[in-house]
């Protein structure tokens, strides 16, 4: 039986039934959600990616807010994930090299979303949710803005009580028990997020080849692809060689969401988008 | 006294002086040398390597419970957050006095 462009990297199906089970989430298409998080004043939203991806539900914001250790469990579960999930893309890429040109390309298509919509959805899924501190409606906000109340907005106070410096003591005990208990509740709170982003900077870098992991893996899958787009620029449609300058000297992190896109597909030959959407549809469908 | 070129929200305390690099993304983390103050619109973990080398953090976005506000925290560093405009303001390699106990960034 003929392998498909993924099975022939070993991405076969135990593999893609593997990543799934242990709660990897692939989207297709890659289309700008409606339904992103914005506040009410419309300022929360601050990224682009922030609109690929279905945010968190009001239930699990009502749970996370009453009970950041949640938040920081599921983070950490899919942090953990997702790191394993490029890892694993990263030495994946490497398998492509014995491909012919055209499949090759296919192929780190293929891998560029899977580390893409991997990352939309850890990303943008949760670690956004850790800026919103201004916002009260999210778990952040809400526990940031009564710590805000209490020490009647002052940046320096403020300062000294997430440094839990001796300052933080002397101004926890110039309150009165009841405002002493609401503090430490909070400040409590606010460390677990807080200790939230410092693991997963922690997660993300490899300390041992002092490599973000990220990058790691898709800066060279971008290069390989810009690589054989300039080689092979009739991997694009003729009406779109016009776009290959703009592709190939493109900043990586705004067109990979361009060609990954369904219109950026539509740019590239018939066959290249019909083998890539067929392998996706296979990954997601298991 | 120097003038004041821009005011922001402290997120961790010091003073520093250094020289600004403006990064666009985090792919330019190489432009930062020790000791250099870095100027972005905001941090995510993707910077870190930069952060590593940073003497002080100011960013255009952002809040005390930001990225970059929990990183500068941790690495006792200065850092200066919701400058709004600061990579628009402050130029490369411009020698800057990073205040972030007074919420300033002055020229030096």
């Amino acid at each position: 039986m003929n392998k498909t462009i993924l099975q022939k990297i070993e991405i076969t199906d135990t593999v893609v039934h593997s990543w799934l089970k242990k709660g990897v989430k692939i989207s297709y298409p890659m289309l700008q959600n409606k339904k992103y998080y914005r506040s009410e004043d419309g300022f929360a939203f601050v990224e682009n990616g922030d609109k690929y991806v279905i945010p968190l539900s009001k239930k699990e914001i009502d749970a996370y807010t009453k009970s950041p250790l949640i938040f920081k469990n599921n983070f950490f579960r899919n942090l953990r994930l997702y790191v394993k999930f490029i890892d694993w893309l990263h030495f994946t890429r490497l398998k492509t090299e014995s491909l012919e040109p055209k499949e090759k390309f296919v192929s780190l298509l293929l891998i560029l979303y899977l580390f893409q919509r991997g990352m939309d959805y850890h990303y943008y899924h949760f670690d956004r949710y850790l800026v919103y501190q201004n916002y009260p409606d999210t778990p952040v906000g809400f526990w940031w803005q009564r710590l805000k109340k209490l020490c009647k907005n002052e940046t320096v106070k403020m300062l000294h009580l997430l440094a839990d410096d001796i300052e933080s003591k002397k101004i926890i005990q110039s309150l009165d028990k009841k405002e002493q208990r609401e503090i430490n509740k909070i400040l409590i709170n606010i460390k677990i997020f807080e200790a939230a982003q410092q693991m997963e900077i922690k997660m993300v870098t490899d300390f041992a080849s002092k490599e973000n992991r990220l990058f790691r893996t898709a800066i060279p899958i971008w290069n390989n692809l810009m690589d054989l787009l300039k080689k092979y620029p009739n991997l694009l449609k003729s009406e779109f060689q016009n776009k290959l300058p703009e592709i190939t000297e493109g900043h990586p992190l705004i067109m990979t969401r361009v060609i990954l896109s369904p219109n950026g597909l539509n740019y590239f030959q018939p066959h290249i988008s019909k083998i890539f959407e067929d392998e996706i549809k296979r990954w997601i469908k298991r | 006294m120097s003038k004041v070129l821009l005011k922001g929200t402290p997120a961790s305390l010091g003073t520093v002086k250094g020289k600004v690099k403006i990064l666009r993304d985090p792919s330019e983390s190489h432009k930062v040398k020790k000791g250099d103050i870095l100027v972005v619109e905001m941090t995510d973990p993707l910077y870190m390597t930069a952060i590593m080398k940073a003497g002080g953090i100011i960013t255009n976005i952002g809040g005390m419970l930001s990225h970059a506000a929990i990183v500068s925290r941790e690495l006792k560093i200065p850092c200066l957050v919701g400058t709004e405009n600061a990579t628009e303001i402050l130029t490369e390699d411009q020698l800057i006095v990073l205040d972030a106990t007074r919420g300033e960034i002055r020229d030096e």
